[in-house]
């Protein structure tokens, strides 16, 4: 086997660790005794790599594994923003919709109560004296409304008993059986039907009216 | 953790030659690694050559990056070569210092390709085996054996130039 320099050069790492073929090395040890620049150069080559690996390490300064450990916790800073905005994504899960839902109805329920409207909504809406003001008027008003129901029913009760009374006794105006007494299953009607299209006040008015006009006792 | 900076910071080190440009590295290292960790697996290999891997790319980048400027800086310097001129009149028990030699191997490091740099530094200053330098620098096995050759005897000769003298 014909060995050049080159071939020396090319496995001399092989060489020094011990894996060339046996023929191979043998003719690269001819090739050393008779060169002139091949030995010096494994002779370098093999002590700067056994020199190489006990060369002591550079030491870091002592503030770069703090720096570091800084510069990755901003990155769980970054992580943590990304699962706040998975945090909100979960609120679309139904059992979070659903309470949703219900916090939607309850405000909608609370506008109507206490008259705002959310088209026309101000600052001034939210301010607590006007909240307190709102919900006393609307108080107020449900009470009146309530009361005023109660008393057209009073009235419309009377009557109704005061028109009964007045058919149990025919007796009061023998005279006048001829005249359309407001007693008769026609005028009944007629009242009830006025009942609904006017409401009870206006009836309870004109009935009384009818009563002083149709001689009563 | 210090054993990882260590072995980032020194890989970076040994490669760039710059004390303030490794420590920025580094510290980049960690980020990518931070960031990338999700897509760690164990297919990657050791942990060790996973993390030795990404700083190799990410020094390459680098290099890529600052090769403009390198270029620039060298032409500077061959206008006042005495600076960087080998030392062959120091005294043996000089160079016997291992600081001394650190600092030789260090700056013949500078002056081979990046190439070739990177395989001895992973070889024969971080100890990775043949498999592992393979998988790091995404070579076949007959390259990596190559490079670290060629890489040994290129530096051999520049430390010879130096006037370091073989053990």
């Amino acid at each position: 086997m014909v060995w050049t320099c080159l071939d020396t050069e090319e496995r001399l790492s092989d060489y020094l660790e011990g894996v060339l073929a046996a023929d191979e090395r043998a003719a690269m040890e001819a090739h050393l005794t008779g060169c002139a620049s091949c030995p010096a150069l494994v002779a370098d080559v093999r002590s700067l790599a056994a020199r190489l690996p006990q060369l002591e390490q550079a030491v870091e300064p002592t503030w770069l594994m703090f720096r570091i450990l800084e510069a990755t916790s901003g990155a769980v800073q970054r992580k943590r923003e990304v699962t706040w905005k998975r945090f909100f994504a979960g609120l679309l899960a139904p059992r979070f919709a659903l309470g949703l839902g219900a916090v939607a109805a309850t405000i909608f329920i609370l506008f109507q109560a206490l008259g705002i409207n959310p088209k026309k909504m101000t600052a001034d809406d939210f301010n607590p004296v006007n909240f307190y003001r709102a919900a006393d008027r609307q108080a107020h008003l449900t009470y009146a409304r309530g009361v005023r129901f109660v008393n057209d029913l009073r009235v419309v009760y009377e009557i109704r008993s005061r028109l009964q009374e007045a058919s149990a006794t025919p007796s009061a105006a023998p005279q006048q059986p001829e005249q359309k007494s407001p007693t008769s299953p026609q005028s009944e009607h007629q009242l009830k039907n006025d009942l609904l299209r006017h409401g009870p006040s206006v009836i309870a008015v004109s009935a009384l009216a009818g009563y002083s006009t149709g001689g009563l006792p | 953790m210090r054993r990882h900076t260590r072995r980032v910071y020194n890989l970076a080190y040994r490669f760039t030659g710059n004390r303030q440009e490794s420590e920025d590295l580094s510290q980049e290292v960690f980020l990518r690694l931070y960031r990338t960790l999700a897509s760690y697996r164990a297919v990657h290999g050791e942990f060790t050559t996973w993390l030795t891997s990404v700083t190799r790319n990410l020094l390459i980048d680098h290099y890529r990056r600052t090769r403009r400027d390198r270029l620039t800086d060298s032409l500077d310097d061959e206008k006042s070569p005495a600076e960087h001129k080998a030392s062959p009149g120091r005294r043996p028990d000089e160079l016997a210092s291992a600081g001394e030699l650190s600092a030789q191997v260090q700056s013949a490091l500078q002056k081979i390709s990046p190439e070739l740099r990177e395989a001895v530094i992973l070889r024969d200053l971080q100890g990775l085996d043949y498999r592992e330098i393979q998988q790091v620098l995404s070579v076949p096995e007959g390259t990596v054996k190559s490079r670290i050759n060629r890489g040994r005897i290129e530096l051999a000769r520049l430390l010879t130039g130096m006037g370091v003298q073989p053990e």
